[in-house]
């Protein structure tokens, strides 16, 4: 009997903590309402609280541009927050210069909406929309490369600079249980408004991407939002410079269908790189808009084409077809979009060739 | 045991789906302080340090990173393909470091076989002793290691 008794008073004690501790998180996370205050009373919007400042706006339909999801490992969600943020996280430390502490910038994904705050933010952050669109296509391009044409549904129009990005999101999936959204540029031309195509590479055990490869069917419905970005036509030269890897040809062929369509006067080679074949797509699409256009020069290069690649373009590293090709900076932009390892080696070539920093652009994610 | 929060925050982190779309603990059952320690055990009996696992690794990521995704040799019958994407993945124990998001193999040119790694795998190795539970597909098996890039052992870790 006092065994049964001494059981008894436990599992009750033990439940009572339970509720105990079920209550006072529910007390302690609860913040209510708050109020955020944009650009100094522009706009105002009372939010509950608890969720983080970039998901909280994108709630109010206030897109902060993100490339990472809100992981805080691409530092694009700088907003100015004027009151109400809390301390930094040592999370955000790596992303933010001195100057922009002092002025109050923090990442949006870290600042936890526990209170009212007063933010600011660029006005232009306000014409970006979310999209629900519907896949029309999907294109396997490489053996990790695959295009989406994806039709606008609502809204049905997109305003955009040949360059920009957009932002997926994807639903649950598989072991996924969560949506989390990841940055694409846009290959398709600003032009055509009713649609917008990707280009994605599956990364190895990446949750977006595996997504998209794996899980997405033409006809299905997905959520976009955008557009984003600042890598677009500066055009303040004779002759342009595009250099591209992998999916990095996405945004490279946004800019060169919109210089062309608009019939603008500049010069343009577009230095293509992979390792084999395999690794390379839109050759005749870009071979005949060579044919077609004069000002336009395309150079596909591979690093190491196999002998059944029968290869009889540019062999080398794209940073030595570019050293062979490019004499000089002089009078030149160069666009550059592809992975991070052909980025750093690209900005070493056109560097040493005279093109000064505010001549190289490219998307820093 | 009771978790910490922190330790209950980087188990989450490990599930799938929070950081990579599979996680990292694979079909391993063991608790996650059982997986680092039998690995450390593992690799002390190896005659090895997590360090000098990841040094060797880290070395090689550098060697094949020039070549952007072109084969490297490495010594007699090795060659190295690293191959980097464009974005980075934060490391799972919330020490606030993050890595590019880059895959290197190792192939043996003789046998065929490959290990392969990532950047996360090498901090993961060095900071945490952590190789990723059993069936992960990133999981980094010492002994493989050790057995393809013979990897000299600490002299004060060695066995007598």
């Amino acid at each position: 009997m006092e065994i049964v008794t001494t059981i008894l008073s436990i599992s009750l004690i033990s439940v009572a903590l339970a509720i105990l501790i079920i209550l006072a998180e529910r007390l302690l996370n609860n913040y209510g309402d708050c109020q955020i205050d944009i650009n100094e009373g522009a706009r105002q919007v009372t939010v509950p609280g608890g969720s983080s400042l970039l998901s909280t706006l994108a709630g109010q339909g206030i897109f902060i541009p993100s490339a990472c999801g809100g992981k805080a490992t691409c530092g694009l969600c700088k907003v100015q927050v004027l009151d109400g943020a809390g301390p930094l996280l040592p999370t955000e430390e790596p992303y933010l210069s001195g100057d922009e502490r002092q002025s109050g910038f923090r990442l949006s994904c870290q600042v936890k909406v526990k209170q009212n705050l007063k933010i600011l933010i660029p006005e232009e952050l306000f014409n970006i929309r979310e999209f629900k669109t519907r896949i029309a296509r999907i294109d396997t391009l490489t053996h990790d490369i695959k295009g989406l044409r994806l039709e606008l549904l609502e809204p049905d129009r997109i305003r955009f600079k040949a360059g920009q990005y957009v932002q997926l999101y994807t639903k649950p999936y598989s072991k996924v249980r969560e949506s989390v959204f990841r940055a694409y540029s846009m290959a398709s031309v600003p032009s055509e408004d009713r649609v917008v195509e990707l280009i994605v590479r599956q990364v190895p055990e990446g949750i977006c991407t595996t997504y998209v490869h794996q899980e997405l069917k033409e006809g299905d419905e997905l959520r976009i939002s955008g557009p984003y970005g600042d890598f677009y036509l500066r055009g303040d030269c004779d002759e342009l410079v595009f250099i591209a890897g992998g999916s990095g040809l996405a945004p490279i062929r946004s800019l060169i269908l919109d210089i062309l369509e608009k019939q603008l006067p500049y010069k343009m080679t577009f230095f293509f790189g992979a390792v084999t074949l395999r690794d390379l797509y839109y050759l005749d699409y870009f071979g005949e808009l060579q044919q077609k256009h004069e000002n336009f020069r395309f150079v596909p290069a591979l690093s190491k084409p196999t002998p059944t690649d029968n290869w009889q373009g540019e062999i080398g590293l794209i940073t030595e077809v570019v050293d062979r090709f490019v004499p000089d900076g002089q009078n030149k932009e160069a666009y550059l979009c592809g992975s991070p390892g052909m980025i750093n080696a690209c900005l070493n070539v056109l560097q040493a060739k005279g093109f000064g920093p505010d001549k190289i652009f490219y998307d820093k994610f | 045991m009771k978790q910490s929060p922190e330790q209950r925050e980087i188990e989450e982190n490990l599930k799938p789906g929070a950081f990579s779309a599979d996680g990292f603990l694979g079909t391993d059952t063991r608790s996650l302080a059982d997986i680092i320690r039998d690995d450390q055990a593992l690799v002390l009996s190896l005659g090895l340090t997590h360090q000098a696992i990841a040094r060797q690794l880290s070395a090689l990521t550098a060697l094949g990173l020039p070549s952007l995704g072109a084969p490297v040799p490495s010594g007699d019958h090795l060659e190295v393909v690293v191959t980097d994407y464009r974005g980075f993945i934060p490391c799972p124990f919330r020490d606030y470091v993050r890595e590019e998001k880059r895959l290197t193999v190792c192939r043996d040119r003789r046998t065929g076989e490959t290990i392969r790694w990532t950047d996360l795998n090498v901090h993961m190795i060095a900071a945490h002793g952590f190789y990723e539970g059993r069936g992960s597909p990133f999981r980094v098996e010492p002994a493989a290691v050790q057995a393809m890039l013979n990897i000299q052992p600490d002299p004060e870790n060695a066995e007598p």
